[in-house]
């Protein structure tokens, strides 16, 4: 798991983002990147229950609302009304 | 006891016998030192320094889907909702530390792609992207960028980091989501449409020459709004709550009733109100969810007072999300809200902020009455609003992103003028918003100053103390040649002298109308000044005076290019009057032609992508019921032609004029000869060096010198010389008379709007060599009224003589730079003296004044150590920017300039 | 046809913030009776069209050759890299300087012109509009007072306008002509360079005498203007405890209680050497701030406002 898929992440800019409990900035890539022990995982659609069939590209589907359309793993859902952890 | 002291103790003792001493002795003669921001913007604006400027994928995807699941439906409705929807979905990051909070996107520096309204970039290039995306990470070593250099900007790609338009970093993984996007717009976006239509013009292979030669920089569909200032009266008056049931209201009132002689407007009406709605729930629904990031934030908070801070901001976004703010906190944040939500609506840049400190000092006065906030508390929370404007990014095409903008988004805050019962408009909370930007400077809000004779004395003094700080703000305007201006433009409009007090400007330096509106709280009615108009800065944009006149001498064709740009006039150039007959009639055939492609472009926008947020806020749209797009604005001639290179233009007519006409020295073969010859020296582009003060002879230089010096030595604008400055009278007379003969595409006149923004680096660089001496690619002169560099001989008071030549408020604006050395401005009494070389220009008339304080020494060291000096700032055209974030020609014209140092 | 009196000007600089009160136009004077050895002006010795050589601007570096056939008298001469000189024994003594028109870089430059009473009015009519109300005219040089009749009748157009009007002197004239200036005048800044006579003529060319003295004459007169004496203060000069005392003591007698000590600084020396000179300062003189600072104590301690440098409270 990485920083960014955690609950406590906070988005930064393209490389890095901040630890909501550390404080710590923490890259996105590389050296570094990997989750801590007290990884709780984030609300991204990949971990959705609704969203299903994801390509290489992490391209899948959304069946949360009421017409299907694509939708992309990594986004993210905070403020999804019909989000369902998976 | 200090010198100082023990100074006056003497003069004081003296001047009691003695008449003859004038000087006031009753203060010190050092200023007070500024105290230091606090610690929580200290701690913040270090993380802003290490921002990456950022583009992510989340609100598009948002838009796109709901727009598509809304195919059919009226457009300003399926506008509404597929902006809401985004708006609603975003994630919303808070961090630690912040009071104000929201941003454009998830990230600091955020922005992010606008298909619908620009496509083809993004598909001419989706297959490059594409294996860029896929391409393997770069070592290790390399993947972190070069901090320092370019400051926030990620102008090439690395690791997993795509770079766009030279600014932007975009993650790799989103690089197929943006291409999947992208090609639903393939066919009609805005850009793709209007081009379909511009095509169908008979003569638009002229305005493709005009672009692909320069000639005219930029497209207005790129950057549809801004240069207008925003209006927050409505949710500050109503809350979001009130609106929605104001809406409702409408629908059932007149949804499906036309007016008497309903053409169109009249149905639209009921389209309006639902569109209205959806975009206020969307706005509501993106103030909620801050509020419920903040509560789980503040639930997994070990902090105590960090989590006490985190459930106040919930508290304050949960509030603005439905009802009037109730305090000056909720006030500002939801100022903000809307700010970030009209620049999110399409690119922009310059949506200006307008009189902040008047809009909100009803709520500031409660708070002191209530005892629930200090003067400290206020500046604290106006430092880190500076912080948040700072961080508005824009998006849009590479041209326009580098060249017009150097990357800033002017968001222009102003001070001062007059208030609705014609006496000052300053108030308390100004002050503060004075005392915040000299603590904690930042580019932005840049800020500007209503000169009026009715300013407080005190007022000037704290803004120019402010200007002393070198980082370029404030810039001062002069008020009544403001108000003059909109009396005069908008007067067909019914423009009234209580509006025209409320004007102020949008973006960096557009002059833009506006009007006052009782805001009721705290138990009395305060009138709040706003923006009343649309954008006040797009039209013909930026047109190279000087280009245009090597045309002329071309006989149409740009030698750089080859390209035919006019029909060759074959008229054998015997006076100046010749020169200026063609240069005119070339003129007037370029604005004709421009004119039509920008009035489809705007039309083409209002028509297929109205704006929401805009036409809820901008006054009198909600009480008319009509978009922006349908003229619900009280003003709507606003649209402008743009020129740059004035200055440069005016001296090389001068220099036409005394070496070929008047004193024959030369014939204009001869002349045209040395200018394509560039003189005989090697052009900027081969030297990289793009000031005037490089000038490397080659082979032919013996050949061009006389001519050289004499085109140097010819007399210059800025010497309070009649010879050049009755050229530039002649000039505006000229452009005054053809502006109100153009129509928008709101059949409004438009009218000259004078300020080359960045666009004097580039439109530079396609110009050959002008009679006036400057050589090939060479920027121009910056500013329309400021003196190209170091060819003011004669001091500052001539430069304003100069300047002031023609009454500035025939026009939206005109703009005069100076460079001061700091060592002139020391102490208090240096306070005193700028602000009397401020007033001496404001006397005259003079529209604008802005001043680089910084010493050319700093700046050179500056462009040699960029790690260095991440937070020296200085002032570029019409704005203030980081000076390692702005490109190399524009740091060495800014060098160049004149300091007037004693 | 009686002819209107000319003056011969090197410089005008407007916005001047540091010569006197508010936001100033300074009218620089050339020639002048005094020959510092430290002088930041040399240009503005002799009173003469004149012209400089700023090699530092000088494009030959950039290829430029263009002042080549300038000099009808052959004073330009190139050196094997390219790089142009001028003979100042042949320029020192020249009227014409045709060499100045034809170089585009600001190199060669005519440093003096000739303006007639109404030139020069007009210009400070038309900088009059940005002085504020604290600010005016000031003449300084060189010497202005070596331009007396001159003076006198720009002063008298001043005067006539209500323009306040402020003198830097070295107070070197004749009574008589000091007099007639200073009625006209509401501030002035007189040197006083040396206590010590010999001193003086040592450092400046002249003895100090006829300045104490019109100093003098002045305050007996009851001039109503406020005057400030200056003082470049230059390390083995005039730097000295012992000098300070004799200062303040011929203020103290005389009813004068501001002085404005300058720091030595070097930004002549450019000059000098554009105008042929040797520069005998280019080593030797400064000050450090410290005993400035112990300088100013001292006037301090004596009850006279001192100032240093830039640091004044106009």
């Amino acid at each position: 798991m990485k920083h960014y898929e955690c609950k406590h992440f906070l988005a930064l800019d393209c490389e890095k983002g901040m630890c909501a409990v550390s404080r710590m900035i923490v890259p996105l890539d590389g050296e570094g990147s990997d989750a801590c022990p007290n990884f709780e995982c984030g609300k991204l659609c990949k971990f959705c229950a609704k969203f299903h069939d994801a390509d290489s590209h992490g391209i899948g589907t959304c069946s949360g609302f009421e017409k299907e359309t694509w939708a992309y793993g990594d986004c993210g859902a905070f403020c999804c009304e019909n989000f369902e952890n998976a | 006891m200090d010198k100082q002291t023990k100074i006056f103790e003497i003069l004081e003792a003296r001047n009691r016998q003695d008449k003859s001493l004038d000087v006031s002795v009753d203060a010190g003669y050092t200023e007070e030192e500024i105290p230091a921001p606090s610690p929580r913007f200290e701690k913040l604006i270090n993380i802003y320094y290490q921002m990456k400027n950022t583009i992510d994928m989340e609100i598009p995807y948002w838009y796109n889907r709901v727009w598509w699941e809304n195919e059919g439906d009226v457009p300003e409705i399926r506008r509404a909702k597929a902006y809401g929807a985004a708006l609603a979905h975003t994630t919303p990051t808070i961090w630690p530390g912040e009071l104000l909070v929201m941003n454009k996107t998830k990230n600091w520096r955020g922005a992010f792609p606008f298909p619908w309204v620009d496509a083809s970039f993004f598909n001419a290039q989706a297959e490059a992207l594409l294996a860029e995306a896929e391409a393997p990470a770069l070592a290790e070593a390399d993947r972190m960028s070069v901090v320092g250099a370019g400051g926030g900007n990620v102008t090439e790609s690395y690791g997993n980091v795509v770079s766009i338009a030279q600014k932007f970093g975009l993650r790799k993984e989103e690089v197929p989501i943006l291409v999947k996007i992208s090609r639903y717009w393939d066919n009609c976006s805005i850009e793709v449409v209007t081009q379909k239509y511009s095509e169908a013009i008979p003569d638009y292979y002229k305005y493709k020459a005009y672009r692909d030669t320069v000639l005219v920089m930029f497209d207005s569909w790129a950057i549809p709004q801004g240069r207008e200032i925003i209006n927050y009266y409505m949710p500050l008056e109503y809350g979001f709550d009130r609106i929605i049931e104001m809406c409702d209201e409408k629908i059932a009132e007149i949804l499906g009733l036309a007016e008497n002689g309903d053409g169109l407007l009249g149905m639209s009406r009921g389209y309006y109100y639902m569109a209205m709605k959806e975009i206020t729930k969307g706005l509501s629904a993106w103030a909620d969810n801050y509020g419920k990031r903040a509560e789980s934030l503040a639930e997994c908070e070990p902090d105590p007072q960090q989590k006490k801070e985190y459930e106040d901001i919930a508290v304050v976004m949960h509030n603005i999300a439905h009802k009037q703010p109730s305090t000056f906190r909720e006030a500002l944040q939801l100022t903000f809200l809307c700010h970030l939500a009209v620049v999110n609506e399409d690119p922009q840049s310059g949506q200006s902020i307008g009189r902040l400190g008047q809009v909100l000092q009803p709520f500031y006065e409660k708070d002191l009455e209530d005892g629930t906030i200090t003067e400290e508390e206020a500046i604290e929370l106006l430092e880190l609003y500076r912080i948040k404007i700072t961080s508005i990014e824009c998006f849009a095409s590479s041209g326009v992103t580098g060249g017009v903008l150097s990357g800033n988004t002017f968001n222009n805050l102003s001070l001062g003028g007059l208030a609705r019962d014609g006496l000052t408009a300053v108030t308390p909370l100004e002050y503060l918003i004075v005392e915040a930007g000299t603590r904690a400077r930042t580019t932005q809000p840049t800020l500007s100053v209503l000169y009026d004779e009715k300013t407080p004395e005190e007022f000037l003094m704290k803004a120019a103390r402010c200007c002393k700080g070198g980082q370029g703000y404030p810039a001062w305007m002069n008020n009544q040649c403001g108000m003059n201006y909109m009396l005069r433009h908008y007067h067909d409009e019914g423009m009234t002298v209580e509006d025209a007090r409320a004007w102020c400007l949008g973006g960096c330096l557009e002059s833009s109308p506006g009007c006052f509106l009782p805001l009721h709280y705290n138990g009395k009615t305060t009138w709040i000044p706003g923006g009343a108009a649309p954008t006040a800065g797009t039209g013909i944009h930026f047109t190279g005076l000087p280009k245009l006149l090597e045309l002329v001498l071309t006989n149409g064709v740009d030698k750089r290019t080859g390209i035919k740009v006019f029909e060759p006039h074959n008229r054998e150039l015997k006076t100046m009057d010749d020169v200026w007959d063609v240069w005119m009639d070339y003129m007037t055939e370029l604005c004709d032609i421009s004119l039509k492609v920008n009035n489809i472009q705007m039309d083409i926008w209002r028509k297929n992508n109205p704006p929401v947020v805009a036409s809820l806020l901008k006054p009198d749209c909600f009480t008319k019921g009509q978009t922006l797009s349908n003229m619900g604005c009280r003003y709507n001639s606003t649209i402008n032609f743009e020129s740059c290179g004035t200055v440069t233009f005016i001296n090389a007519m001068a220099s036409l004029k005394k070496n070929v006409f008047d004193e024959k020295k030369y014939t204009l073969d001869e002349m045209m000869d040395a200018l394509e010859h560039n003189f005989g020296f090697k052009t900027a582009f081969e030297t990289g060096v793009f000031s005037p003060d490089r000038r490397e002879a080659t082979d032919e230089a013996v050949k061009y010198e006389k001519i050289f010096t004499d085109c140097v030595n010819a007399p210059k604008f800025g010497n309070a010389d009649p010879y050049v400055d009755d050229l530039m009278v002649h000039y505006e007379d000229l452009m005054t008379a053809l502006m109100p003969t153009l129509k928008s595409y709101y059949g409004k006149p438009l009218y000259m709007c004078q300020i080359s923004v960045s666009t004097h680096g580039p439109q530079g660089a396609i110009t050959l060599a002008s009679a006036d001496g400057r050589l090939a690619g060479v920027t121009y002169a910056d500013g329309s009224v400021s003196p190209a560099a170091n060819t003011d001989k004669n001091g500052i008071y001539a430069v304003f003589t100069s300047a002031t030549c023609y009454d500035h408020s025939r026009n939206q604006n005109a703009q005069m730079n100076v460079k001061i050395h700091p060592s002139a401005v020391a102490g208090i009494n240096g306070t005193r003296k700028l602000l009397d070389v401020i007033r001496a220009y404001m006397r005259k008339g003079g529209f604008h004044v802005q001043f680089n304080i910084t010493s050319s020494k700093t700046l050179r060291e500056a462009q040699k150590k960029p790690d260095d000096y991440r937070d020296l700032m200085v002032r570029v055209a019409g704005f203030t920017q980081y000076w390692c974030e702005i490109g190399k020609p524009i740091q060495d014209e800014v060098i160049y300039r004149t300091e007037y140092e004693m | 046809m009686s002819a209107e009196p000319t003056g011969m000007i090197f410089d005008i600089q407007s916005y001047s913030v540091h010569d006197g009160p508010g936001c100033r136009t300074n009218v620089f004077f050339t020639g002048c009776p005094l020959k510092c050895r430290w002088c930041a002006n040399p240009e503005s010795w002799r009173p003469k069209l004149q012209f400089m050589f700023a090699d530092r601007v000088c494009k030959w570096d950039q290829g430029c050759k263009a002042c080549r056939d300038a000099c009808p008298h052959g004073s330009i001469q190139f050196d094997e890299n390219g790089k142009p000189s001028v003979d100042w024994k042949i320029c020192n003594d020249c009227e014409t300087i045709e060499c100045t028109t034809s170089c585009a870089a600001g190199a060669l430059k005519q440093t003096v012109r000739i303006m007639t009473v109404s030139d020069l009015v007009n210009t400070l009519r038309r900088d009059y509009n940005n002085w504020g109300s604290d600010g005016g005219v000031t003449f300084t040089g060189g010497e202005p007072l070596l331009h007396h009749e001159y003076l006198d009748a720009v002063l008298k157009e001043c005067k006539k306008l209500s323009m306040h009007t402020a003198i830097e002197t070295s107070g070197y004239a004749t009574e008589e002509v000091f007099m007639k200036i200073f009625r006209r005048l509401d501030f002035a800044f007189v040197d006083v360079k040396n206590m010590d006579p010999e001193a003086h003529k040592w450092g400046t060319g002249v003895s100090n005498e006829r300045i104490l003295n019109n100093i003098r004459a002045l305050k007996r007169s009851g001039w109503p203007g406020r005057l400030v004496l200056r003082q470049p203060t230059i390390h083995g000069f005039n730097d000295s405890d012992e000098n300070a005392k004799r200062l303040i003591e011929f203020m103290n007698e005389n009813g004068l209680y501001e002085i404005n000590l300058l720091k030595f600084h070097r930004l002549g020396q450019t000059k000098w050497e554009q105008l042929g000179k040797e520069y005998e300062y280019s080593d030797h003189g400064d000050m450090t701030p410290e005993r400035m600072s112990e300088l100013q104590d001292l006037y301090l301690d004596n009850n006279i406002a001192c100032y240093v440098g830039d640091d004044t409270p106009f």
